[in-house]
């Protein structure tokens, strides 16, 4: 077994892995190895080959593999080192990384502080139980868009896509770019599950049906998908009896949420977050286990690609301060909460020190769309801060920062409650 | 297609129809005599029928009613499973099950099942007080009151088995041929003289009938039509191995009228099973689930798995089980020679196909009085999975062939090394259900979401095969369906 030591492992070489890399060597780190299971750098980046990525890192509208493009030469430059086609098996709690590669074998490695970035994968069939036969046919869509965009081959041509995430709606502009006929798209919410943007530009303008309160309640054909049966969903998403009618298709998407991809990151006994299916993880993006960070699609579910380039600059950053003695233990902690129609926040946790002294910035998703609303925090029964929003939607993240002006209230709290209430109280 | 006499004509001593559990079991069997058999599958690949939508619960005979040959055969076929296992390199564990009472009467219905067992042979088993089953059993509910334990069941997989004994079979000269369904067999002066089937023709001069769903209607090819069989539809959910702390053993609610009742069942690749519902129903190719019936197995096993929610699911199926015969129908037809049924194999298939296979060979040797073969070899060589080893197995692995480092399933972590083993083997897997049941890549929570595009990359490469031909289970199911646009045009 060959065993290796370096100052920072990043586990994954996707755009958060890579953002990581580069901001651990930027901060002082002398050995920096990425650990990637696939056969390129990149992730999923190759395979958007459509644009909106970047506005806010490059201030410009790129593609997905002009994005990546950036990075991997920003890497590059800064002499970040990368194994390919390594399937890392094992975290210890110690930071020891026991990992499979088809160039090296079985190898040890031996890391100052850990950053997981392994992302995430997409929910199957199965999680949602949908009825039916097993037919070929069915793809997750991130699946299609790798047939068609890497790949050069078409999953089908008369299509129905369940669930309107972005990749979905995305391919189901793709895919009529091919000349497939897009039946429609399924939300089974009464609203889009990605960002308007993507509705607007991939399925408005190219008049595909979006059917929003209805699912996909039956599957047909033996050996190839032969259609579906859609059906209205009540307020408790229960098919409405009565309300079904058939499409016709060999194909079905599915495009309903994204899981991160934390099997190691458990098995390491990091304490998670049930609800963003990552660890719970503080400022600096460390989680349960000192000097082990996670950042990107691994840590939370990322909207854009951006954010999750700016979460990995952060743990890279802070991983290397670690591996370097400088990252200082916590044990003063202030708990972030998430309170009326919040579904999560990260982190998930403050240090008391950080709160007092800097801007931290934080990811908040809501649980349902509203408008008129007030963002606001409360410590006990203290209001700290509070902000008005016109719109909030869960396909859209709220990124904002907690500001140590309001440090006379975190100087004694153990709690901050993060609520999103309607201005004008509803009856 | 075509017309029968374009078909490849080809002879054979014998001529299995259907390679389930018991199909293989009995070709096996059949390949330790100096016959020529061919195995008949109509499907893409061996073991696509009942026999793989079970739960791959090996019954030692405890529960079966007395007096049936079914509950012989399926003692004896016990008695078989640890060496044949063993032989053919299949894992299987005896981790026993609990039939669990909830209340008086229950625990009134255990002593009478504890004397069904033992008047069936099966004399170890023992019913347990509620302390001992809830320490057993810490997931079970808290109103579990005693129970009735079972040592000596086991879980196998059941495709594993199926195929291990296919494999084995083939290397002891059984032709296994897929896609090949029995169309017609002729009788000529009380004798079978031909089989014909979807690509093939076979002179023979036995056909031993395991065609499972459709063992009636090969039945009736020759005349022999007093049963009818119709599917019994169980849907299954197959939870993330993450869950696999749930259940340490195989667990039933007491047997009622149509069965044995949904179940929680640890799978030997730790899933775990949840399932069966019972549903009668007609159509012999309908092997989709229905929301009533997930919903019913949910509801069901909860209440004795309160902690069972469907979205611990990596998949759900439907599995279709024979029903309608009153027990097993092994045996010739009087005035009929070269004809054996092996039919009416209820939901016990997979634990009695080896006592099935033994009591065919009794009943080949009164007619054909074959020679055992002296060079018969019972041994099968396994692939060693990669998850499997030890970190310095590995290694001595990566070093020997690269491709043992390549890891192509993430999820189940299946290396390039397996993949291209199991393409190697014979009966030669050609499409991506075949590939996964003998390799495990693709059955993970992911569900081949990362995996499958590689999967084909490699069957295409190592067979030639297009990609728009790779098949999910064979024709009909291709799954991609032309290139994209090419600049200029080109293809």
């Amino acid at each position: 077994m060959k065993e290796y030591s370096c100052d920072v492992a990043v586990i994954g070489g996707g755009a958060a892995g890579l953002a990581a890399a580069a901001a651990a060597r930027e901060a002082g780190a002398e050995r920096v190895l990425i650990l990637e299971r696939d056969r390129l750098l990149g992730g999923i980046l190759p395979q958007c080959i459509h644009t909106g990525f970047g506005l806010v890192v490059f201030q410009e509208d790129l593609t997905g593999p002009e994005y990546i493009h950036r990075w991997l030469g920003k890497a590059a430059s800064l002499k970040v080192e990368s194994k390919l086609n390594t399937m890392v098996l094992e975290v210890g709690p110690d930071r020891k990384i026991l990992a499979a590669s088809a160039d090296e074998g079985m190898m040890a490695l031996k890391a100052g502080a850990v950053v997981l970035a392994m992302g995430c994968r997409e929910r199957t069939r199965g999680a949602l139980a949908i009825p039916g036969t097993r037919p070929a046919g069915i793809f997750t869509a991130g699946q299609a868009q790798r047939f068609v965009n890497i790949e050069g081959w078409m999953p089908g041509e008369r299509v129905v896509i369940l669930g309107s995430g972005d990749v979905g709606m995305i391919m189901a502009r793709r895919l009529t770019f091919e000349g497939a006929k897009v039946e429609a798209v399924v939300e089974v919410l009464p609203y889009v599950g990605g960002l308007m943007r993507n509705k607007v530009q991939c399925l408005d303008d190219f008049g595909i049906p979006l059917l929003l309160s209805h699912t996909v309640t039956n599957i047909r054909g033996n050996q190839r998908l032969t259609g579906v049966t859609v059906a209205k969903v009540d307020a408790d998403r229960n098919p409405v009896a009565g309300t079904e009618r058939n499409f016709d298709c060999d194909t079905l998407l599915l495009s309903v949420g994204l899981i991160p991809e934390n099997e190691l990151t458990e098995r390491c006994g990091i304490e998670m977050d049930k609800v963003t299916g990552g660890a719970a993880l503080d400022e600096k993006l460390e989680t349960s286990v000192p000097g082990v960070f996670a950042c990107g699609n691994v840590a939370h579910v990322c909207d854009i690609v951006d954010n999750v380039t700016q979460m990995g600059l952060t743990a890279g950053a802070e991983a290397a301060k670690f591996a370097a003695g400088k990252g200082a233990a916590e044990r003063d902690y202030v708990k972030i909460s998430a309170g009326e129609n919040v579904r999560y926040i990260v982190p998930q946790r403050v240090s008391r020190r950080s709160l007092l002294e800097r801007n931290i910035p934080v990811h908040l998703r809501v649980a349902r769309p509203d408008q008129n609303v007030r963002l606001s925090i409360r410590a006990g029964n203290e209001q700290v801060f509070k902000a008005p929003k016109k719109a909030v939607h869960p396909g859209e993240a709220l990124i904002g920062e907690l500001s140590p002006k309001s440090a006379d209230y975190f100087r004694n709290t153990s709690e901050l409650v993060v609520d999103v209430e309607p201005l004008v109280k509803r009856k | 297609m075509g017309p029968v006499e374009d078909r490849r004509v080809i002879d054979a001593d014998v001529v299995i129809a259907g390679a389930g559990s018991v199909g293989s079991a009995v070709a096996r069997m059949v390949s330790r005599f100096d016959l020529s058999a061919v195995l008949l599958e109509r499907e893409s690949d061996v073991c696509s029928g009942t026999s793989k939508s079970n739960n791959a619960h090996i019954v030692c005979g405890a529960d079966i009613t007395p007096g049936l040959i079914e509950t012989g055969i399926v003692v004896r076929s016990n008695g078989l499973y640890d060496q044949v296992t063993e032989e053919l390199g299949v894992p299987y564990k005896r981790i026993g099950n609990c039939y669990i009472a909830l209340n008086d009467a229950e625990i009134k219905r255990l002593e009478e099942m504890r004397k069904i067992a033992v008047g069936n042979g099966v004399t170890d088993v023992k019913i347990i007080g509620r302390e001992e089953i809830l320490e057993m059993e810490p997931h079970l509910t808290r109103e579990a009151k005693a129970a009735l334990f079972v040592p000596r069941d086991g879980i196998v997989s059941p495709y594993t088995l199926a195929i291990a004994l296919c494999e084995n079979a083939a290397r002891n000269g059984v032709k296994v041929l897929p896609n090949q369904k029995v169309e017609e067999i002729s009788v000529e002066g009380g004798k079978v003289r031909k089989v014909v089937a979807t690509g093939v023709v076979v002179n023979t001069r036995m056909v031993i009938n395991c065609a499972g769903l459709f063992a009636d209607e090969v039945s009736a090819m020759v005349g022999w039509n007093d049963f009818k069989l119709h599917p019994r539809r169980g849907e299954f959910f197959i939870l993330d191995r993450k869950y696999r702390y749930l259940a340490n053993h195989i667990v039933y609610p007491l047997p009622g009228p149509m069965g044995r009742g949904s179940t929680i069942c640890p799978t030997i690749d730790d899933n775990i099973l949840v399932g069966p519902t019972a549903v009668e129903v007609t159509d012999k190719f309908d092997r989709g689930t229905t929301a009533e019936g997930l919903r019913s197995v949910i509801s069901n096993v909860s209440k004795y798995y309160p902690e069972i929610r469907p979205w611990m699911a990596v998949t759900q199926y439907a599995g279709l089980r024979p029903a309608g015969a009153p027990d097993f129908i092994i045996g010739r037809k009087p005035g009929l020679a070269g004809f054996i049924n092996a039919a009416g194999i209820r939901s016990t298939g997979i634990s009695a196909c080896l006592g099935i296979a033994e009591r065919v060979r009794e009943l080949i040797v009164e007619e054909l009085k074959p020679r055992e073969k002296a060079n018969w070899e019972p041994r099968r060589a396994r692939t060693v999975r990669f998850s499997e080893m030890t970190p310095e197995e590995r290694d001595r692995a990566v070093a020997a062939d690269r491709k043992c480092g390549r890891v192509v399933c993430r999820c189940e972590t299946v290396t390039e090394a397996e993949i291209l083993d199991a393409i190697r083997r014979n009966p030669a897997p050609r499409d991506l259900d075949a590939i996964k049941r003998r390799t495990r890549a693709g059955m993970g929570r992911c569900q081949a979401g990362f995996c499958r595009p590689r999967v084909m990359e490699i069957l295409a490469r190592e067979t030639g095969m297009k990609m728009t031909d790779i098949t999910l289970r064979g024709p009909g199911s291709e799954v991609l369906t032309r290139p994209t646009k090419r600049p200029g045009g080109k293809k």
